[in-house]
This record gives structure tokens, C-alpha cells and sequence, in this order.
């Protein structure tokens, strides 16, 4: 049980700074998920807690203790990496037995965690295998037994279900849930599946280039984006985006589209200036195909060029401005493409963003 | 067996080819215990069966403290070598620090110096140590070599960094990374650098004849080379041949025991899997 602070943390490698100073507080038994594209440095960050990656200026503490120069043993932290890493030449169980071996503890204390921990993780029958021996989900739950049966103040995750199968992954997600719940430890949890972060976290931070974009609970970054990054990444397929400008009149501000079709009112929080180009985001799923249940609606209409069946329901793709969009849909809406169809927005679902900054205006 | 004429032309090639290999060892076996008189008419067949050489070989040279000397010599240079030579394969391999390609590039720039070129500086180096005629002249400039690092190093470079990263988080230190993590995973390249290292040192007769003069402390090979030609068998062809085989015996053992090993791990050093 701790948290976990960074206080301006930074790394470079060589001239090139792969994370930008970063402030923040993880907090004791909280699940919080790192998720960004590849690239971004989420994976670095991990390492950095684990004391894998040295960090160039900054502090990282555990539980108020600041772990710097801490070599990775004396941190109390277990980690679960992305290839199982377990160490081919020996049992599941002597796998698990291995750190707390090292650590002097006596046989009947380690067969003892060994076996509860196999118990949690129902993997009793596998304990006298080798890991060439097992498939992918077996290696990981191994894996994930290695680290608890250390008990750990800090539990790392670097992108555990990246090698499964879509299937196996999302019964491991649920399994990683119950086990968060079951265990109340700090998890901290890598990933680049937006899946993987809205269902498991706490709390998500969302990384682009080293720099952290928003860090918030999953529904406040799917409600309400920082940025048009974390609008764009977090959501699936992407939010659609608008280019227009700001057109203020009076003590009223409005977006208005490029051709000056589309007019609607929005709050401007940040003082900009009459003019100022804005792009306005819309999720696929808040453009509808009937207006009933929307209070103030913008209608207009496309032609769907291309569409993806998911079963139940779909998305229509179509272009405006030489951009693609897309809508959800019922699959019954669905029908042969290309077709003529009429979408109504709903205008308290519509985000806008200052188009130089990126950051969030209404 | 249905052979078609390509593939027995194939075979007649390699059947002649390992017998040229072959036949010098057998014809040595078998004149070390053909009578003296014989040896010259031997061609294939056994020409009679004496034990003869061998006793005389004994009473002679002191081979027996020879052989000892040997294994000590080569066990102690193939164990440094083994631990040193993959304690360098490892930081060469699997950490970051400067220079370090600097440095791989100058140790594999050795390989290609001939022995001969540092034989005297080397001994210059033996005679300041006061080292000449102790064993130590022999195993400690062998206690590393840069073909083992090379070798070791590659094969750390096929092991994932985050397996050394589970260790470190489950409390490794480097040593304990290197020899109870990862050798295990490694063993067809220990083996390869055990026979080889083992057999350079055993069959090494220039370095031992420069700085070994003391009868009591010469290794079979400067023993039985010594011996040979230096008129003490008394041109007889038996005895000389005896300790031929006596000093080949050995290596031939190991090779008949770990040749599976040989092979596959020079199949495999260098290709990543």
C-alpha cells in the first residue's frame, strides 16, 4: 500500500527529452492506467518507478520516500512485463519462488505464498511446468504470480495483455479488475488500448511525445477532453473534427464552419479574439439519424460512402471538407452503401478547441 | 538403400574425405602397439600387439606429472574463461555505458593480432612478474579470451533486456544475473567456449616451451614434443607414437561426448532466434 509521487520528473536520452517534466500523485490502492501511442514515453515513465530507466532531474518517491537511487530490489515494487519475461530454465513455481528466495525466506513461507497465490490465479496444475510448455494466457498469470507473491507496495503492469488474443484479453482485463479489488494495492498499469484504460483505471494519464495531456478519471476525458489529442485518442472510431472560426457578437460567441453553413453558440472560457480559428469535435455516436431525443439538433446530410458492420449496430463513414466522419449507427441503417442520409447533431454533445493551442474553449 | 549415381558419388566423396582424417589417427593408434620392427610394414592390418611403448614412455619422461600439470593448467584457464569471459560477453551485451562499442571493437581487434606478434612482450611481461617456470605463467594470461566475449556476448544479445529486468526486480545482482539466470539459458555457448578454450590450452606447445623449463612443470604437449625431438625416445618410432596418442586421448574423449553440443551451438552463435 502506497502512492506513488513524481515531482518534476524528466529523462532524456542522450539531447533528445523523452519525458517532459511531470507532476503527479498516485494515490494509495489506486489503479491508474498510462495509456498514449506508442512512442510516447508511457513505458519509460513505468520503468522510472521501477528504477529500470534512470531519471535525468526530478524526484520519484514511494510512499514519501524518495526512491532516486534505489536499485529496483530495494523499492518493493513487482512488475509484470508485456513478453511474460519469466525465466525459461525453471518451473512456474520456482519462478514464483525465485525473489522471494533471494530474499531468505524459508521454504515453508514461500510454498505457503506460492500455493495462495496459484490458488487466486487457478493456476494449481501448472506449477510443475516450464514455461515453454504453457500457452501465452498461462505464461501471463504466471507472471502476475510472480509479483504478488511478493506482496509489493507497488504493482507495475507494462502492457500484460498486448500479446494475447482479443478473446483471452478481454478474460484477463476482468480478472485483473477482481484482482485490484481483491489485493487494494497501488497499480499502476501501461497500455496502448483505450479499452484496456477505460474499463481498468482509477484514473488515466494520457501521454503524447513525453508530455502528460490530461490526467482525470475515464468518463470526465471522454466527456470532457483537454485537448483535441486526448479528444481524438480516447474514443473509437475518433472523434470528428470541424474546422471554423470564432465569430463574436455582442456579449455572444458562436463556432461557425468554414463555408459558414454551421452556426452554433458556444461559451468562450478563455477570452479569445473574434476570428480565431477553432475546430469543432463530435463524437460518431452523439451525430443521430433521428432527432426525438435531442433537445437543440443541427440537421444535415451526407452521402455514406463506406460502412462497418459491427453486428448490432455500425458506423457510416462520409466526407465533408475532403475529411472523413463517422456516425454510429443500427446495423438496420446500414444498408448497401453509397446512400443519401440525414444526421442531426446534438449541440450539448459538441466540443470545441482553439485550433493553434489545442486546448479546450467551451 | 536405392542410390542414385549422384548420391553415391556424393558419399565415395565424403567417405574418402573423413577417411584422410581418419586414417592417421587409427595408423597411430595401432603403431603405438605394434612392435618396433613392425611399424614400418604397417599399412591396414594389425602387425602384432605389444604394451611395450607405453611402459617405456613411463620410465623415460615423467608423463604422469605432465598430464597433471595439463589439467590443472587447462580446467583452471577454461574456468577463468568461462567466468570472466562472460562476465565481459554480459556488460559488452547488456549495458549501457560510454565507450563501450569502442571497446568490443579493440577486444575483436586482438583476434586478429597472430600469437607470434605478442609472444615477446609477453614474456618480457612474465619475466618482470618473476613468473617464468611457475604454472602461473601459464593460466593467468588464459584466463580470458576475446573469442569467448565475443561469443558470450552474442549470446546475451539474444536474450530479451526485460528477463534481466524480472531479475533485477526480484532482486538479482549482476553476478547472480549472469550465472544463475542467464547461463542456464545459454549452455550449447558455454560448452562451445569450454571445449575450445580447454583444447587451445591443452594442445598449446609454443607459449609452455617459452617460459616452462623445469621437466616437473611442463605439460604433456612441451613434454611429448620435447621428448620426440629431442632425441630422448632414441629414434624409436613406438614410444614416440605412445605419447602421441597418450597426449590425443583425452580430447578425442570429449569431442566423442559433447560433439552434439558443438555442433549445434556453432549452428546457432551469431543467429538471433
Amino acid at each position: 500500500m502506497a502512492k506513488v509521487v513524481f515531482e518534476e520528473v524528466a529523462k532524456k536520452f542522450g539531447k533528445v527529452e523523452v519525458i517532459k517534466p511531470v507532476n503527479l500523485e498516485i494515490k494509495d490502492k489506486e489503479f491508474l492506467v498510462l495509456v498514449g501511442p506508442s512512442g510516447c514515453g508511457k513505458s519509460t515513465m513505468l520503468r522510472m518507478i521501477a528504477g529500470l530507466e534512470e531519471i535525468t532531474s526530478g524526484l520519484i518517491k514511494i510512499d514519501d520516500k524518495i526512491v532516486n537511487d534505489l536499485p529496483p530490489k530495494d523499492r518493493d515494487i513487482a512488475i509484470v512485463f508485456q513478453n511474460y519475461a519469466l525465466y525459461p530454465h525453471m518451473t512456474a513455481y520456482e519462478n514464483m519462488a525465485f525473489g522471494l528466495k533471494i530474499r531468505k525466506m524459508s521454504k515453508s513461507v514461500i510454498h505457503q505464498k506460492v500455493s495462495e497465490a496459484a490458488r487466486i490465479l487457478e493456476i494449481e496444475d501448472l506449477l510443475d511446468r516450464k514455461p515453454k510448455a504453457m500457452s501465452g494466457g498461462q505464461r501471463q498469470r504466471i507472471a502476475i504470480g510472480r509479483a504478488i507473491v511478493r506482496d509489493p507496495k507497488v504493482f507495475l503492469f507494462d502492457e500484460p495483455l498486448s500479446n494475447l488474443d482479443a478473446q483471452l484479453r478481454g478474460q484477463m482485463r476482468l480478472e485483473i479488475a477482481s484482482l485490484h479489488k481483491r489485493l487494494k494495492t497501488t497499480i499502476v498499469y501501461v497500455t496502448h488500448d483505450q479499452v484496456e484504460a477505460m474499463t481498468l483505471g482509477d484514473r488515466i494519464v494520457v501521454l503524447n511525445k513525453g508530455i502528460v495531456q490530461q490526467v482525470d478519471t475515464p468518463q470526465q476525458l471522454y466527456k470532457h477532453p483537454a485537448n483535441i489529442f486526448v479528444a481524438g485518442f480516447i474514443g473509437s472510431p475518433k472523434m470528428n473534427f470541424l474546422e471554423g472560426i470564432l465569430v463574436v457578437e455582442k456579449e455572444h460567441c458562436f463556432f461557425q464552419d468554414l463555408d459558414g453553413v454551421v452556426r452554433v453558440p458556444i461559451e468562450n472560457k478563455t477570452g479569445l479574439v473574434n476570428g480565431h480559428k477553432i475546430t469543432c469535435g463530435v463524437r460518431p455516436e452523439h451525430i443521430f439519424s433521428d432527432p426525438s431525443k435531442i433537445k437543440t439538433t443541427i440537421k444535415f446530410s451526407a452521402k455514406v460512402t463506406w460502412v462497418e458492420l459491427l453486428g448490432h449496430d455500425g458506423f457510416a463513414f462520409f466526407e465533408i471538407g475532403g475529411k472523413q466522419h463517422s456516425v454510429r449507427l443500427y446495423a438496420e441503417e446500414l444498408s448497401n452503401p453509397p446512400f443519401e442520409k440525414a444526421f442531426f447533431l446534438d449541440i450539448e454533445k459538441l466540443h470545441f478547441f482553439d485550433s493553434e493551442s489545442g486546448m479546450a474553449v467551451d | 538403400m536405392n542410390l542414385g549415381p549422384k548420391k553415391f558419388l556424393l558419399y565415395a566423396i565424403l567417405i574418402i574425405a573423413s577417411l584422410t582424417f581418419l586414417y592417421p589417427f587409427y595408423w597411430m593408434i595401432l603403431a603405438s602397439v605394434t612392435p618396433e620392427e613392425n611399424i614400418g610394414k604397417l599399412v591396414f592390418s594389425p602387425q602384432g600387439l605389444t604394451l611395450s611403448h607405453y611402459k617405456d614412455m613411463i620410465v623415460k619422461i615423467p608423463i604422469w606429472s605432465a598430464l597433471f600439470n595439463s589439467v590443472l593448467v587447462a580446467s583452471l584457464s577454461t574456468f577463468g574463461v568461462l567466468v570472466f569471459g562472460s562476465m565481459t560477453g554480459y556488460a559488452l551485451a547488456k549495458m549501457r555505458f560510454k565507450g563501450r562499442n569502442l571497446l568490443f571493437f579493440a577486444i575483436i581487434f586482438t583476434m586478429t593480432l597472430p600469437f607470434q606478434i605478442t609472444l615477446i612482450p609477453n614474456y618480457i611481461l612474465m619475466v618482470n612478474f618473476k613468473w617464468v617456470d611457475t604454472l602461473t605463467a601459464l593460466i593467468v594470461p588464459a584466463l580470458n579470451s576475446a573469442f569467448a566475449i565475443l561469443l558470450f556476448r552474442q549470446a546475451f544479445m539474444t536474450i530479451p533486456d526485460d528477463l534481466i529486468h524480472a531479475a533485477k526486480v526480484d532482486g538479482c545482482g549482476e553476478l547472480r544475473i549472469i550465472f544463475q539466470v542467464l547461463w542456464p539459458n545459454i549452455i550449447p555457448s558455454i560448452i562451445t567456449v569450454a571445449i575450445l578454450t580447454f583444447m587451445t590450452s591443452w594442445n598449446d606447445v609454443l607459449w609452455p616451451l617459452i617460459v616452462i623449463r623445469e621437466e616437473g612443470l611442463m605439460t604433456m604437449p612441451q613434454l611429448v614434443t620435447l621428448f620426440a625431438v629431442g632425441g630422448r625416445a632414441e629414434a624409436q618410432l613406438g614410444v614416440k607414437l605412445a605419447s602421441a596418442v597418450l597426449l590425443a586421448l583425452p580430447i578425442i574423449i570429449a569431442f566423442i561426448f559433447l560433439q552434439k553440443y558443438f555442433i549445434q551451438s556453432m549452428a546457432s552463435s551469431g543467429i538471433k532466434t
